[in-house]
């Protein structure tokens, strides 16, 4: 029964071969769609390509209609999913309430972005009047990021040692104040992270924008009026290809989603990384 | 005794976790089919010891020791493969951890990872192994039911039985009674009893009056040395260092 | 009650409210896509026949006169009650008058008899779209032409027979709404997504877990992160310049763009889900499994794939299902290169149309019922999301019930 130590090693092995070739594959793939991306689009990236307000040359107007939507979307999203992150960890007692609460975030969660996309464009964009409009997207995103912005929230303010909470309380303050001047400022970090989090979806999104705020190739005037975001731009870039330079066109603007991405991924590592040395010394 | 060459033969083993030194000069002859009890205050450095012997403090990454320790006069670090040192070194834990898993894959997973197959050899060693862990009567009927569902003394037994179905030559009991009741607690000490006549079993408990019932030699550790090892009356009734005596009479601990 | 309890006491109930958003907006999504795709199959899409007038703005229906100069288009119609059979339109065109007489017969079995034109007085009558009569005449101006739209209202659509089941998806002329091969193709091409996603995944997150030296481990982990905040029209992007080109050099097809392309991006795109919860839920394992099959003897190997592998099954099924319904949801990606041609696939080249493709590419101009077609579309893929959902919350609940 004991003999067949090597068979075993050789077997291990050619399972470990294996398992490491997977994760190169999937880095390789990564590494690649980066590479392909960013060294065919990097030349693109000037100063004329970022500023130009004419959309056969720039992508300004894109810019601009992303950023509306981002800032729209999170005035909405983060004082709601932040009061909502903090009822369900401090108030909230009723197990039934707080199932119930978890149960439509998490179902929120899942729902897929196109949906939302049908409901923004049934309720905001028809129903309220907005039309095809800024703020019917960032409307409609907004209800998509809370998720994000309750649980990531949630798990902040889960670091803060219930010793804060005590401290505070022991000092006559009542709740609201300890909330807003021991528990969220020591939850900043995962809050900012949050945010981040938020952004980064909003700017990746497509399906539900072009449902919602459209494909208008102007720079926007007010946030009632229709835009196009550089998710959708890159989208129509490569589906008329009209100008002659479309493609480099799409490959420029590929590069700032995929270098917006990184910079997003480098943020909150670095966020959570100094927030878990700080907790950690304070516990 | 009739045989005067120890299973376990320790000499100078030195360990540490970083930089705390755990165990200091620890040096033993771990005598064959014997019960040989390990006591001491919690931190004392017993279960380390314990753990060393069949190499499980390798899975400690800030582990380290040196010394030597050699098994029927083989050295543990040397030619012999890790996991068929742990196939002739079996362990029990202090919390019984069967898998999620029925019960009879529970006790018959050694032998298959060993790569036995047949079907008839390997329920034959899992009715034995549970037969010699005096469990079979109670599981016999529920062989395919979850392990996770028997009672605690009912998983401690079960994962002796495990441990078994490997034919060791040596089992390691890591406190295995101190998540029981008294009545379970009492099976898995006749269990030792009887296991002895065929096994080596080294066990470790912080009950003094278990390590006096159950064993024939007894080592007092104390702060990661090894103060007295003898004969278990003679460790409880004649101690000869001072601290083994106050240890017994409950003055520390 | 002092004045703090009071203050608090206030918070409290504002922060509730406020926390209930997320259920209203929940419920809203249900209720609003669910009412809007279901009309379809319960009402017609309108309750009488239509009488459309286009280039014309004075006309009388069996004398009874009629002016639409300054209504918005929308509303330039006029009701044919079903009460009365047979009617006679009358109006002036290049100051001819002209008589256009109908018959109406609601009940009848062929669409297209349901209206019968006697007389047009040298109107050009067609039918060119289904449910709707189009008469027209010469128009005062060269070119420009007058006449009617009659529209016929649609019954309503049978939900098996004539759209989940049904095979033709024709909504503009035809009037044909049936979405199986979109439901096929959503279903193949998430198959195929697992097929080849799960293995990769599984394998790379016991690696991540169990394997990875020290160090490097880090860094896999956030290329892993990095896979899965790039935004779905890069990968669309990179799978229609890279891929599809290649899927064509290599089968000879006319196109690239169809299955094969959207199930090898669907896997990229669900490798990071499936990595992430599947690894997280493998470090959860308790140690006492590890040691338990360690100290029996078992190679590390093992311990990982025969003990802890299975008791995270849990966590690994959920990442398989949550992987799955992401593909299921996904939209852009796929327009990009599944080449959304809505036929049965048959081969791996063939293009395809996913349920959700159909909604994004045709919203823009689709009109009445085929709007309302698309939520009921909506709706089947919420459907699918919703039980793939319920399945990862019993996983879940199992998970904490484990451990």
């Amino acid at each position: 029964m004991r003999g067949n130590v090597k068979i075993r090693r050789n077997k291990d092995r050619a399972v470990y071969t294996s398992m490491a070739a997977a994760t190169i594959l999937i880095l390789t793939v990564l590494g690649f769609i980066i590479a392909y991306v960013v060294i065919q689009g990097a030349p693109g990236l000037t100063w004329e390509f970022l500023s130009s307000s004419d959309w056969r040359v720039g992508i300004w107007p894109m810019l601009l209609t992303t950023i509306y939507v981002v800032i729209v979307s999170l005035i909405v999203a983060l004082p709601i999913g932040i009061i909502t992150a903090v009822y369900l960890n401090e108030y909230a007692k009723n197990p039934r309430v707080i199932r119930g609460l978890r149960l439509a975030i998490e179902t929120l969660a899942g729902i897929p972005s196109i949906i939302y996309g049908l409901f923004g464009l049934l309720v905001f964009c028809r129903f309220f009047g907005f039309g095809q409009s800024i703020i019917a997207g960032a409307l409609t995103l907004s209800i998509m990021i809370l998720p994000v912005v309750i649980t990531s929230t949630e798990e902040a303010l889960k670091t803060v040692p219930m010793s804060f909470r005590e401290g505070s309380l022991a000092l006559g303050t009542t709740k609201i104040q300890t909330i807003r001047k021991v528990i969220l400022p020591s939850a900043m970090p995962g809050i900012i992270t949050a945010v981040i989090l938020a952004i980064g979806r909003v700017v990746g999104e497509s399906a539900p924008v072009l449902l919602t705020v459209g494909i208008a190739k102007n720079v926007p005037r007010s946030i009632m009026d229709s835009g196009r975001t550089l998710t959708i731009h890159l989208y129509y870039l490569t589906k008329e290809a009209v100008e002659e330079n479309a493609f480099q066109q799409a490959f420029a603007t590929a590069t700032i989603l995929i270098v917006f991405v990184i910079i997003i991924n480098m943020i909150t590592r670095t966020l959570s990384r100094n927030y878990e040395k700080r907790m950690g010394s304070v516990i | 005794m009739s045989d005067l060459e120890g299973k376990f033969v320790v000499k100078d083993l030195n360990l540490w976790y970083g930089d705390f030194q755990a165990l200091k000069d620890i040096s033993m002859d771990i005598p064959k089919k014997e019960v040989i009890a390990c006591i001491g205050p919690s931190g004392c450095g017993k279960s380390t010891f314990l753990r060393n012997l069949n190499r499980m403090n390798d899975l400690i990454d800030i582990c380290r020791w040196e010394g030597s320790i050699k098994i029927d006069g083989e050295d543990i670090m040397g030619d012999i493969d890790v996991t068929e040192l742990r196939t002739r070194v079996g362990m029990v834990f202090q919390k019984p951890n069967p898998f999620p898993m029925s019960i009879y894959e529970n006790v018959v997973y050694g032998p298959k990872m060993q790569g036995l197959r047949d079907k008839t050899q390997l329920a034959e060693i899992g009715e034995n192994s549970l037969k010699k862990a005096a469990l079979w009567d109670e599981v016999k009927d529920r062989m395919k039911k979850s392990a996770l569902g028997l009672s605690g003394g009912q998983q401690q037994r079960l994962c002796i039985a495990r441990a078994i179905a490997m034919e060791p030559e040596v089992i390691l009991m890591d406190e295995p009674t101190s998540s029981l009741d008294p009545i379970a607690t009492q099976k898995i000490e006749a269990l030792v009893e009887e296991l002895k006549k065929d096994y080596t079993i080294i066990i470790v408990t912080h009950a003094m009056h278990q390590a006096a019932r159950v064993s024939d030699k007894t080592a007092f550790f104390l702060l990661g040395e090894l103060i007295e090892f003898g004969e278990t009356y003679q460790i409880f009734h004649d101690p000869k260092q001072q601290e083994t005596n106050d240890y017994i009479h409950g003055l520390f601990g | 009650m002092g004045r703090k309890q009071v203050i608090d006491k206030i918070f409290r109930n504002f922060f509730l409210v406020v926390s209930t958003s997320s259920v209203l907006a929940l419920i809203a999504i249900i209720f609003f896509v669910f009412v809007q795709g279901a009309i379809p199959f319960f009402t017609s899409t309108a309750p009488s026949i239509h009488l459309i007038p286009f280039g014309i703005n004075e006309f009388s229906v069996n004398s009874e006169l009629y002016r639409f100069d300054d209504l918005p288009r929308n509303a330039k119609y006029v009701e044919l009650e079903q009460q009365c059979e047979s009617y006679s339109v009358l109006f002036s065109n290049n100051d001819e008058s002209v008589t256009l007489a109908l018959e109406i017969d609601l009940d009848n079995d062929v669409v297209a008899d349901r209206v019968s034109i006697l007389s047009s007085d040298g109107g050009e009558v067609d039918y060119t779209e289904e449910y709707v009569y189009e008469v027209k005449y010469k128009g005062t101006i060269a070119g420009q032409e007058s006449g009617f739209y009659i529209a016929i209202p649609q019954t309503p659509t049978n939900f098996f027979s004539e759209f989940l089941f049904a095979l033709d998806w024709r909504p503009t002329y035809n009037k044909q709404y049936g979405i199986l091969t979109m439901v096929l193709a959503t279903f193949f091409s998430t198959l195929g997504a697992v097929v080849i996603g799960v293995p990769m995944g599984l394998l790379t997150a016991v690696f991540l877990a169990e394997f990875i030296p020290k160090g490097v481990g880090r860094y896999v982990r956030a290329g892993i992160d990095l896979l899965a905040g790039i935004p779905s029209v890069v990968y669309g992007f990179f799978g229609l310049m890279m891929i599809v080109p290649l899927i064509k050099k290599i089968s000879n097809a006319a196109s690239g763009s169809g299955l094969l392309s959207a199930v090898l991006i669907l896997a990229i795109m669900m490798l990071p889900t499936v990595i992430s919860i599947s690894e997280t839920s493998l470090r959860a394992v308790p140690r006492a499994y590890r040691e338990g099959s360690l100290a029996l003897g078992a190679t590390k190997m093992q311990t990982s794939w025969k003990v802890v592998f299975p008791a995270a099954k849990s966590g690994i099924l959920a990442s398989i299902i949550l992987g799955t319904s992401r593909a299921v949801g996904e939209t852009m990606a796929i327009i990009m290169v599944a080449g959304n041609s809505p036929q049965m696939p048959g081969r791996l080249t063939d293009g395809i149309r996913t349920l959700t493709a159909t909604i994004a590419l045709e919203m823009g101009y689709a009109q009445g019922r085929h709007n309302r077609i698309l939520f009921s579309v909506g709706i089947v893929l919420f459907v699918m999301i919703l039980i793939l959902n319920t399945i990862i919350l019993v996983l879940k609940k199992r998970m904490t019930e484990e451990s």
